[in-house]
């Protein structure tokens, strides 16, 4: 428990001039958008090996070392692992009758239920693992302004997009930052002797409060200072004919048309592959 | 700069803004505490309270929601509302929540009704006033969850009956962490020294 940041990789940037990296990052997020859809529909074990051609080809592109990328998706692995198993256990359908193979109580392991979970979490799997090649390839203020970008259509109907992925951009920087508070907070009253999930409910909140309150001081003390530096840099969100300039201005080139259209290319053959394919 | 007031013995006065602005304060504020929905959906070990349920635990997931719209306004709890919504559609086990009507709908009223709560009482009793907040926030999620899951067909009668002791052991435990955060941010925040402006910026001494 104390250690939760050695373990997740999730999203950290490795610049490592790939030409995924290198891609702009509206392309990568519509691509990213379109393959996510596919892989969501796709539901044959044929499809599903094709996704993960795919992933291996996304892999060699982003010429991330493959350690690193499993290893970051290792405690999500083995938390997928055991839900599978509550999956399987306890899969119920009206079809199920067929193909039991065992049968104890309210549990029960059917071939289908096998195969429908298999499917379920491999999906998930490969998702995950989109997900966090997008986090690794591209950098967290590059998203926000693709993101920014694409949704600037949306400010027509009265949203406020900026103010929207700034949230966004914010929350994601300070997931790490949290999770290095929770680790000192946790150490800190271990040491002062407090024993979580343990007494009556009182007790275990009292325990649990003395976790959760520091942490949520400690946010709102960050707010503080953090909204006091955004305002002194001229910071105005939400202040009518404010508007905010680029450093790096987007510029969509030809690599990044052609990756758009690989990508819809191959999400269409996944959707035929799982529509043809018998099983 | 926001237009708190910080009257001299140092006790805070909640800010006169109006509450479905948004201002920089807000956004960062919902920014961090969407981060901490993320991270309590991704830290089971803050993310519930176990307790002798049927369920086995209390959730703490709706906190922030809580906190965002008692210390700023709705418009921030419904956006990290919108967040709890969406890392629960992500991490969806069951069909329940893979129904983005299921997950994000129950979860950005919490911001509302919490805010409803808290306003209410607010000009009589700020303590009373977080803990209603915090117990009406969070019956919020329990009977819209719930209601929308039996509309819906996922959830039946015998399953509802089962999850009310929790949804009342949750309402309270809300109501005490939510009282308890945010009396001690008043405290702290009453504490912090500021100049107060009175004259335009440059006719000010220093």
């Amino acid at each position: 428990m104390i250690e939760i940041s050695r373990h997740i990789s999730f999203g950290q940037y490795v610049d490592n001039g790939s030409w995924l990296t290198r891609l702009d990052p509206r392309a990568k997020i519509l691509c990213f958008a379109f393959t996510v859809a596919a892989f969501t529909y796709i539901s044959q074990f044929a499809a599903l090996a094709f996704c993960f051609v795919f992933c291996l080809f996304l892999q060699w592109l982003s010429r991330l070392p493959l350690r690193y990328v499993l290893q970051g998706m290792r405690m999500f692995i083995s938390f997928l692992l055991v839900l599978y198993a509550f999956q399987v256990l306890f899969y119920t359908s009206s079809t199920q009758a067929n193909s039991i193979i065992w049968h104890w109580g309210v549990l029960t392991i059917s071939w289908e239920g096998l195969i429908h979970s298999t499917q379920v979490d491999l999906r998930v799997i490969f998702l995950y693992y989109l997900t966090s090649l997008l986090m690794l390839t591209t950098s967290l203020v590059d998203l926000a302004d693709g993101a920014e970008a694409l949704l600037r259509p949306l400010r027509r109907l009265g949203l406020p997009v900026h103010e929207l992925v700034m949230v966004f951009v914010i929350a994601l920087k300070f997931v790490p930052l949290l999770i290095t508070e929770v680790e000192r907070l946790s150490i800190a009253q271990a040491t002062r002797g407090v024993r979580f999930g343990r007494g009556n409910p009182w007790q275990r909140i009292r325990a649990l409060s003395g976790i959760i309150v520091p942490l949520f001081m400690s946010g709102l003390q960050r707010v503080e200072m953090l909204s006091t530096a955004m305002e002194a840099r001229c910071y105005r969100a939400g202040y009518r004919g404010w508007r905010r300039s680029k450093l790096h201005a987007l510029q969509w080139t030809g690599s990044d048309s052609l990756a758009l259209a690989c990508c819809l290319l191959l999400c269409g053959l996944l959707v035929a592959l799982n529509l043809v394919s018998p099983f | 700069m926001s237009n708190d007031t910080f009257s001299p013995q140092g006790k805070f006065t909640p800010p006169k803004e109006s509450p479905w602005s948004l201002s920089t304060r807000r956004i960062v504020t919902a920014g961090v505490l969407a981060g901490l929905t993320i991270l309590m959906a991704y830290i089971p070990f803050i993310g519930y309270i176990p307790l002798p349920t049927p369920a086995g635990a209390a959730t703490t997931e709706h906190l922030p929601v809580i906190v965002g719209s008692v210390l700023e306004g709705p418009l921030v709890g419904m956006i990290t509302g919108f967040f709890f919504g969406l890392t629960s559609f992500l991490r969806a086990g069951s069909p329940l929540f893979k129904d983005p009507l299921i997950a994000f709908l129950p979860r950005i009223l919490i911001g509302l009704t919490s805010w409803l709560a808290f306003a209410a009482l607010q000009r009589t009793n700020r303590t009373a006033a977080s803990a209603l907040a915090g117990a009406v926030g969070s019956a919020t999620n329990t009977v819209f969850v719930l209601g929308l899951g039996f509309l819906r067909g996922y959830l039946t009668w015998g399953f509802i009956v089962l999850i009310i002791p929790q949804a009342v052991v949750e309402a309270i435990a809300a109501a005490i962490v939510i009282t308890l955060i945010v009396r001690s941010y008043e405290a702290v925040r009453g504490r912090l020294a500021r100049a107060r402006e009175t004259r335009p910026r440059d006719t000010l001494p220093y």
